[in-house]
């Protein structure tokens, strides 16, 4: 039961994020729903696959790709220097090239968890949330409160993931080959919830925090 | 379990926590740092309205006492000699002596050229147009027609001049100062020295009247003296205020003007 707390918070936002897009009509709020539906129906088919003893790494292999390019393309839109930009626009098919790469000669397609291209993925995603950072901080954005701002949110959510997640999924493969499953499953299972109810949670918060795009009309009384 | 693998599961714990923590220090640090540039920022605002407030102030106050300068100059002066040359006139017979005509010419010459000068003290922005120097030079020639004191001005070649609301401030600031030594110091003599040396400009003000006791300057219960106002004045334009003063030996106050700070 514990390991479907973060299933719960990802069905959760979704249903937050729909709700709040028929009010707010928001682009980010569009740009997630497709993704946390995506992200809802993997979760759901590993459930499902994981109590049937089935292997199911290559919808992670492929899903966690997409993932890193989802946030990739979200970074692209909001960053303001096309040095970050362009670094965002580089890395996407770079990154796409590497999971090829990795899952024809190094790490397999169904065989175990891509934890390189997890990591590698993880490492971008950092240096992007730092990028993020460095631009709020420059003195054209300082009259803009940021905990107004949802990509800020989304981005404290990625930067604590990641830099959360990175260890445990690196040793992934150790805990398991390593006689550790039982417990590496155990912490591998309470770190992973609390990330992703922070991840989700804040992403929850940017949702609520974007601005109205509704565009309203009265009829002459 | 075996204590190493359970080592190796606290480190894996401890290695996620420790990167999560690093995480939120980084999100805290940016939160914090543009807090401190808004307030920063906040007060800059502050600071600059603070100062166009005093500009403004200034050009009044500057206005205000060549209005006062005028009045007293038209009652006074040329109100007078124009009274004695309507007094000439009427004493004018059927012959009129060449001499009388003449005085009265005279007269009515000294008029025309008072309200000449007084014309020029109307202008708007005077010290802009005729630079901070010209502006202390006319004070003082003011000061000596009155009969009442002998003035010095003195002024270094390598003087370089200041923006133009800096002049306005440091003018007032100086008329100011005059109106103390008019009002309070019962001197005969006013002398003004303008130095600049490396980049900071010295205005020193000196008379030989009666002096004060320079400890009373901070005494909130003789606010009257004038000086506070000249002190809050001198903070706005980066300029410090050295009082130098006994009873008896007369005053100078030199004004230590730094170049301007660019947050204004």
């Amino acid at each position: 039961m514990q390991s479907a707390i973060y299933l719960f918070f990802q069905v959760a936002s979704l249903i937050f994020a729909v709700s709040l897009y028929f009010k707010k009509r928001d682009k980010i709020l569009l740009y997630f729903i497709p993704f946390l539906f995506l992200t809802v129906g993997i979760e759901l088919f590993g459930f499902w696959s994981t109590t049937r003893d089935l292997k199911n790494y290559w919808v992670y292999n492929v899903f966690t790709t997409i993932e890193f390019l989802f946030y990739s393309f979200l970074f692209h839109l909001h960053f303001k220097k096309s040095i970050f930009k362009k670094t965002v626009f580089l890395f996407a098919p770079t990154f796409v090239t590497i999971v090829i790469l990795n899952i024809l000669f190094v790490q397999g397609f169904n065989k175990t968890f891509n934890t390189y291209t997890f990591l590698l993925g993880s490492f971008f995603i950092v240096i992007f949330c730092c990028c993020f950072f460095y631009e709020s901080v420059l003195p054209d954005k300082i009259d803009q409160q940021l905990s107004r701002q949802p990509f800020f949110w989304i981005t404290s959510g990625l930067l604590i993931f990641y830099l959360g997640s990175v260890i445990i999924n690196a040793l992934f493969e150790y805990l398991r080959n390593n006689d550790l499953q039982a417990e590496g499953i155990r912490i591998y299972s309470i770190i992973n919830n609390i990330l992703n109810v922070l991840l989700y949670g804040s992403f929850c918060i940017a949702f609520y925090l974007c601005p109205n795009n509704k565009k309203t009309s009265s009829l002459p009384s | 379990m075996p204590q190493q693998q359970e080592d190796i599961l606290i480190t894996i714990v401890v290695a996620s926590v420790f990167f999560v923590l690093i995480g939120s220090f980084l999100l805290l640090i940016v939160f914090v740092f543009l807090r401190r540039q808004r307030k920063n920022k906040q007060e800059k605002e502050e600071m600059r309205n603070r100062f166009e407030q005093t500009l403004l102030k200034t050009q009044l106050e500057i206005q205000e006492q060549a209005f006062t300068y005028i009045s007293q100059e038209i009652h006074d002066n040329i109100g007078q000699i124009l009274s004695l040359a309507r007094l000439n006139l009427n004493t004018f017979g059927e012959h009129v002596t060449e001499d009388k005509i003449n005085q009265t010419d005279d007269l009515l010459g000294k008029a025309i050229k008072d309200l000449r000068d007084l014309s020029h003290n109307l202008q708007n922005n005077r010290i802009h147009s005729i630079g901070i120097i010209e502006s202390i030079r006319q004070l003082l020639i003011s000061l000596q027609k009155t009969g009442q004191f002998q003035t010095s001005f003195r002024t270094s070649d390598n003087f370089h001049i200041l923006d133009a609301n800096t002049d306005i401030i440091i003018y007032r600031m100086i008329q100011e100062i005059i109106n103390n030594i008019i009002k309070h110091a019962s001197a005969n003599s006013i002398d003004i020295d303008i130095s600049t040396e490396n980049n900071v400009t010295s205005v020193r003000i000196s008379d030989n009247g009666v002096g004060f006791d320079t400890t009373l300057i901070n005494q909130v219960s003789r606010p009257g003296i004038g000086l506070q106002n000249i002190i809050n004045r001198a903070k706005m334009i980066n300029t410090t205020v050295d009082v130098n003063s006994s009873p008896g030996n007369g005053t100078t106050i030199t004004l230590h003007i730094k170049p301007k700070q660019s947050n204004i």
